[in-house]
């Protein structure tokens, strides 16, 4: 690291500084960092299939598309409230999204204590998340809708209905599981000496999960 | 030998700031179901929705992934395809 490099401005400097000296690349980039936004490029492949191969599905489906504003609605205290569960659902992800960023924030300032029960509310958020998810599914089953039909419309609608929003509850089931650990490794003071940049790694992975969401209430629950 | 300790970690945003992203996350959400609840369709209902999902995942990414812009990100990728073109 004894570069007497001046202080690079682009992106295009530092990758022409990173890649033509010969020596190893990522000079500055923590590797678990680097990991981690390679996996979630991959995983952005991934959604982006489902995602694409959704919208083509359902621009070429002869029969119409049951309507997810009908089909989400829940009867509350009497209150006929449309896809009222998803909302919850969005806003408690949102919300475990803050704590999470916060629980970065802690880890960096070295207050493990803190950093680490904000992870835990942060896996709380997502195990409520979860448990949204599995009514809803059960909801849904008993209400006729499977993989190849269902009685409200076009067949693909359960196809991608299960396929999409369980890959990504899956997603955020793993999430909850790696924030349990990370956190109970924060509390036990795994990284006093390495820093906590871990935190931070397990952050982007929520965060990622969180985007992921965004993207899914939009194009398949409100479109 | 030890690094990453001292280079990562400055890119710090104030508190303040996460508070203020959470509560615009919020409002853009509600925003995003009030589309549905108002019952607002056709061509005005896909461009809010459009709108507001790239509001929101631009200002969640911007504050609390912030690499993401930094060009750190461009960095990976580029430099990712260039080690894949290499292989061959």
């Amino acid at each position: 690291m004894g570069n007497s490099a001046p202080a690079k401005t682009t992106s295009v400097d530092v990758l022409i500084e990173d890649w033509a000296s010969d020596k190893d690349a990522f000079k500055n980039v923590s590797w678990g960092k680097a990991m981690m936004w390679i996996f979630l490029l991959s995983d952005t492949f991934i959604f982006s299939c489902f995602l694409v191969g959704y919208m083509s599905v359902r621009m070429t489906t002869a029969e119409p598309w049951p309507n997810s504003s009908e089909v989400f609605a829940l009867t509350i205290m009497g209150e006929h409230i449309p896809l009222i569960l998803i909302a919850i659902m969005t806003f408690v992800l949102i919300t475990s999204s803050g704590t999470m960023a916060m629980a970065v924030n802690c880890g960096y300032r070295n207050q493990r204590k803190q950093a680490a029960i904000l992870m835990l509310v942060t896996a709380g958020f997502g195990l409520c998340f979860v448990g949204m998810q599995a009514f809803e599914w059960s909801k849904l089953i008993e209400e006729g809708v499977r993989p190849w039909g269902n009685p409200m419309g076009a067949a693909q609608f359960g196809a991608i209905f299960f396929m999409v929003t369980g890959f990504h509850g899956f997603h955020v089931s793993i999430g909850v599981i790696y924030l349990i650990i990370v956190a109970l490794k924060v509390l036990r003071g795994d990284y006093e000496e390495r820093g906590y940049e871990i935190v931070e790694i397990t952050g982007l992975y929520w965060h990622f999960v969180d985007l992921v969401w965004v993207f899914i209430f939009a194009f398949f629950y409100l479109w | 030998m030890e690094n990453g300790s001292d280079v990562q970690g400055q890119q710090q945003h104030p508190i303040s700031l996460y508070f203020k992203v959470w509560g615009l996350l919020f409002v853009l959400s509600g925003f995003s179901y009030a589309v549905d609840y108002l019952q607002v369709q056709g061509e005005l209902r896909w461009a809010l929705i459009i709108i507001f999902m790239f509001l929101k995942s631009y200002s969640s990414f911007k504050v609390f992934s912030f690499c993401f812009f930094s060009g750190k990100f461009l960095l990976f990728f580029i430099s990712g395809m260039i080690s894949i073109e290499n292989r061959t």
